[in-house]
């Protein structure tokens, strides 16, 4: 009989006397293998730019009208004039009240993440090395194409990057360009100089007390693989992910930090793009997402990016705790064409605290 | 109230507790499917295959609209009409297409 039958057996006996709190505790087996991260005060996250792209029409034609999915991210001719790009600013506040910025991401478009790094005094944090470490999540266009923008203000910031790096992303990060189809699709003119720590699916990587990486394997679209992970536990709260795209997926999230990391048991919220409803499609097999998302009774979900609004309305009103934005998005040059006044979801400029 | 009625009312209302917090897990275990289930009971979730279900692959098989799957599958020349898309998906990775 398998546990979860064995359990479903049990609730007949057990039934009345709290059975069902004790569902989401794990193995002491498990809990013995788990690593201490350590712990954080609190977790602010300001969401310097959330619009890879305006328009998800051309953007999806860009893919179509060029191989499909499976193309090479390099290999297409973007539309430069539908870049804009994904970064965040995490600042972490250590029990001892010390505060750690950190940088999430630097964008695709170069003119739109100048915009975005000036706007928020980002420039002058990386200038004076007030944030001096960056984490790439992972190697798609709008996440790291804005290398630039970031290497400008200070060429030896630490970088943390998946292993999975192909040549083109090297070329474009120690100086250099890269062209589709005759045309130059992105460039950088300042040679990284600083240290790039190649992360891999195997270790924890600390950064802080409470904050630390994993790198997860997982098959990405535009011949792309693998996304780097921020773990953040808040003491007395519990974990929040932040993520890029997460592209492994919330569930396998969750129960990585479950399994793997001391105090993960105890979920308490994300913040990032959860990659579910990336072209506002609906299928009804969302719906199980949300149904699984629930079942880990986070308190704070601070979502956005490719997430998809349609997701976050529906999640919303079964009842998940989505955050919601304000109109500071409309107080940049430029929105996204599938921005709503409902706000139901984190947007540029927003900030949440965990 | 007799001696023997109180305790036949005390049975009874245990008895009707009892059904409600089975019901109630057994709710907790219907609602989610059993990679959910295997991730809260803090196991690896499925087959710890990222194709095992939707829950765990919706990033990919569900985020991206089906007509891009079909275009992977056509340029293949794989099968795609009535073929679920966590199953095209499953194959354009093991072809390593994805």
């Amino acid at each position: 009989m398998k546990r979860r039958n064995f359990l479903k057996a049990m609730g007949a006996t057990a039934a009345g006397v709290g059975a069902a709190a004790t569902i989401g505790a794990p193995s002491k087996a498990l809990a013995a293998k788990k690593a201490d991260i350590g712990e954080c005060k609190s977790l602010k996250i300001t969401v310097l730019s959330e619009t890879s792209w305006f328009d998800n029409d051309q953007f999806k034609k860009d893919i179509v009208d060029n191989g499909g999915a499976s193309t090479n991210q390099y290999d297409i001719p973007w539309d430069p004039k539908n870049a804009g790009g994904y970064a965040t600013l995490l600042e972490i506040e250590q029990l001892d009240g010390t505060v750690n910025k950190l940088l999430l991401d630097t964008g695709w478009s170069n003119e739109w993440m100048d915009y975005v790094f000036d706007r928020h005094g980002i420039d002058k944090m990386i200038a004076s090395k007030e944030i001096d470490t960056m984490v790439i999540s992972h190697w798609h266009l709008d996440h790291y194409w804005g290398i630039e923008s970031t290497l400008k203000h200070n060429d030896k910031i630490k970088i943390y990057g998946p292993e999975t790096m192909f040549p083109e992303d090297e070329t474009l990060l120690y100086g250099g360009k890269n062209e589709a189809k005759g045309m130059v699709i992105n460039k950088n003119d300042v040679p990284f100089k600083g240290e790039l720590i190649k992360t891999n699916p195997k270790e924890f990587y600390q950064l802080y007390p409470g904050v630390a990486i994993k790198e997860f394997d997982v098959p990405i679209l535009l011949r792309v693989r693998g996304e780097n992970i921020i773990y953040v536990n808040v003491k007395d709260k519990g974990i929040v992910t932040v993520t890029g795209c997460c592209h492994p997926g919330l569930l396998t999230l969750y129960s990585t930090a479950r399994r793997q990391i001391k105090g993960g048991d105890k979920i308490y919220g994300c913040y990032g793009g959860l990659h579910i409803s990336l072209f506002e499609n609906w299928d009804p097999k969302m719906d199980d997402i949300i149904k699984g998302a629930k079942a880990f009774n986070p308190q704070k979900m601070g979502c956005n990016h490719c997430t998809g609004w349609v997701w976050a309305e529906n999640a919303a009103k079964a009842g998940l705790p989505i955050v919601k934005g304000t109109d500071t998005y409309k107080t940049y040059p430029r929105t996204s064409a599938v921005a709503k006044d409902t706000n139901v979801f984190l947007t540029n400029g927003d900030t949440v605290v965990f | 109230m007799k001696r023997r009625e109180f305790f036949r009312e005390a049975l009874d209302e245990s008895i009707r507790a009892a059904q409600k917090g089975f019901l109630s897990l057994q709710e907790t275990f219907t609602e989610v499917n059993e990679s959910v289930q295997d991730a809260l009971e803090g196991a690896t979730p499925g087959k710890g295959d990222f194709f095992d279900s939707y829950e765990m692959s919706y990033s990919l098989t569900l985020a991206y609209p089906r007509e891009m799957f079909e275009q992977m599958a056509r340029d293949q020349g794989m099968p795609y009409e009535g073929v679920e898309t966590i199953e095209i998906a499953t194959e354009l990775h093991k072809r390593g297409v994805i």
